[in-house]
């Protein structure tokens, strides 16, 4: 069978998943709500100091937050998976004549297709207060973005593949959810830091997406931010694509 | 004809707390077509991961496999085309209904819109699942959830049907309703390979059976061309309570050509007898000439699990007891 009908297949089985599990809806629609409600107020009353930029507060803020969404959108699916492969689904989707590949990518899809609907709601909802929208630049950024939920959406399902127990995945996953996130500088931004943490930041691809968010949102495409983040991002994307459909070939689910 | 699955010489291994561990060790088998064909032995015995090769799950260290006129190895794609495989778990979605489920597993078989909707229903008949078809699987009893587990193996129309302990955790009488189930694939030309560690379900239910321990293939053939190869029967006489007597019934009975031996257990005497349904009489004979007493008389004839207790050295059970400790 061919690769995109299978695909098409195993997308579109994880959207009807999703759509009827209501749980799954309310945290996908409702969490840049809360986002909006517990933590723009505070940015209102943000005074301009050292470090900050001229623009908007929110401006500064927004792509932190954007990608915040996009990694953890993808973080934490491999709990889902295991699930799954206990229930032997994995299994059986690997005895028929499919390519494995598209048994991986269609929940990624699903995961970006979820991520990029709570970023649009979370930037429409933001506008009202302030936030000023370059739209050349959002797009740029949600594919910047896109890339960042399918990297750790196949990285979390590929390690639920070979781990096969939430309780061994959760500390991975932990562990380096949190140092990845901080030093991508998500709520100020980096250039605060002293030097050895600045350092330290260019070893993590979220840096350089936050970075080139912080440029794109102004629609300022000539920084090199921009293409530094697509140089960091495209070759990771790659690298972490091929281990997940090497494992997902040779899984023993 | 040629066999619908051939085996040489397959073997894998895998570590486990850092030793490896052969899990099957260069085994040989050929499966007819049309026959159900039983493969037994204790848990951990290597039999999953044997089908989970064949069903081209698991990549083997070595050997050969031909299924349905196709190289496991070199043509994967095409044998899982040809075969059906049921896992123990089933591996329905059980947030989703039978009709659902069916219908998914239809397509990913490359059926069309049309002809997947139609086979669906024609699989809901067949299996019985149309009172629940549109029921979410969550909510499904044990056997009904079994049969939809056959039927999404079954919807490409197999030739070769793998089923890994299809009975386990089934009530009796949903068992036997499987077993009715794979008789009538039989029926209709589907070949049926299933793993069991129940004796009396591969007795029953299987055409021919392999007996596998601790990765090797210690027996193949029919359930009955097996238990031949046990020449004795076991015939237990319970007597009258008198120990001097049963001493004396002891020893006039080891005197016969036919008894191999008999071992006394306080009134109760084992007998080890080569074809005890004919013996049976003669005995009851000689008892009665000795006015001995008899209370009660057992013949058991020899069972799968003789045939795997004299093959391996030890009962199945204990079997599984090793491996659990």
């Amino acid at each position: 069978m061919n690769f995109l009908t299978a695909l098409k297949l195993y997308y579109g089985r994880k959207i009807t998943e999703s759509l009827r599990n209501p749980a799954f809806m309310i945290m996908t629609a409702g969490l840049p709500v809360l986002y909006l409600v517990f933590f723009a107020p505070l940015l209102k009353n943000l005074p301009a100091g050292p470090g900050l930029p001229t623009g908007g507060v929110l401006n500064m803020f927004m792509p932190g937050l954007l990608c915040i969404i996009a990694f953890f959108g993808g973080l934490y699916v491999g709990f889902g998976l295991v699930d799954e492969i206990r229930s032997g689904i994995i299994e059986r989707f690997r005895v028929t004549p499919t390519s494995r590949l598209a048994i991986l990518l269609g929940p990624v899809l699903r995961d970006v297709t979820a991520m990029l609907v709570q970023a649009l709601i979370i930037t429409l909802l933001m506008i009202p207060f302030g936030f000023k929208v370059h739209w050349g630049g959002l797009l740029t950024l949600l594919v910047l973005m896109a890339m960042i939920t399918w990297i750790s959406a196949s990285f979390s399902y590929t390690l639920a593949l070979k781990l096969k127990s939430e309780d061994a995945i959760a500390p991975i996953v932990q562990g380096i959810s949190w140092p990845l996130l901080l030093l991508a500088g998500f709520l100020l931004p980096m250039s605060l830091a002293p030097g050895w943490l600045q350092v330290a930041a260019h070893f993590d691809p979220l840096y350089y997406a936050v970075e080139a968010g912080r440029a794109l949102i102004d629609g300022d495409f000539k920084q090199p931010a921009v293409w530094k983040a697509f140089a960091v991002l495209i070759p990771l994307m790659a690298i972490v694509s091929l281990w997940a459909a090497r494992s997902y070939r040779k899984a023993v689910a | 004809m040629e066999p619908i699955l051939e085996v040489k010489k397959l073997r894998k291994s895998y570590l486990s707390k850092g030793k490896p561990v052969e899990a099957v060790k260069g085994i040989d088998l050929e499966i007819r077509r049309g026959e159900i064909f039983g493969f037994l032995g204790p848990n951990g015995a290597g039999k999953t991961t044997t089908l989970r090769m064949l069903s081209s799950l698991l990549v083997p260290d070595g050997g050969e496999a031909r299924i349905a006129g196709y190289d496991l190895l070199r043509q994967p794609e095409k044998v899982r085309t040809r075969i059906g495989y049921v896992s123990q778990t089933g591996g329905s979605d059980r947030m989703a209904t039978a009709r659902e489920n069916l219908y998914l597993q239809a397509r990913l078989y490359g059926m069309a819109g049309k002809s997947a909707r139609e086979r669906t229903a024609a699989m809901i008949m067949a299996f019985d699942l149309d009172e629940i078809a549109d029921r979410k699987v969550v909510t499904y009893s044990g056997g009904q959830h079994r049969r939809l587990d056959v039927a999404l193996g079954m919807v490409h129309k197999p030739e070769l049907l793998f089923l890994d302990e299809p009975t386990t955790g089934l009530d009796p009488q949903n068992r036997s309703r499987l077993w009715k189930e794979v008789w009538r694939l039989r029926d209709e030309g589907v070949t049926v390979f299933l793993t069991t560690h129940y004796m009396d379900e591969a007795d029953m239910l299987s055409d021919r059976v392999a007996i596998m321990d601790r990765g090797e293939i210690v027996a193949e053939g029919t359930p009955s061309g097996l238990k031949k190869r046990i020449e004795e029967d076991t015939i237990i006489l319970g007597l009258e309570k008198n120990g001097a007597v049963t001493e004396q019934a002891k020893q006039f009975l080891t005197g016969l050509p036919f008894v191999r031996e008999a071992v006394q257990n306080r009134d109760k005497l084992l007998l080890m007898v080569r074809d005890g349904e004919t013996r049976l009489p003669q005995i009851l004979r000689l008892l009665d000439q000795h006015q001995i007493g008899l209370k009660t008389i057992t013949l058991s004839q020899p069972t799968l699990d003789d045939v795997f207790m004299k093959e391996t050295g030890h009962a199945l059970h204990d079997a599984e007891k090793d491996l659990n400790r």
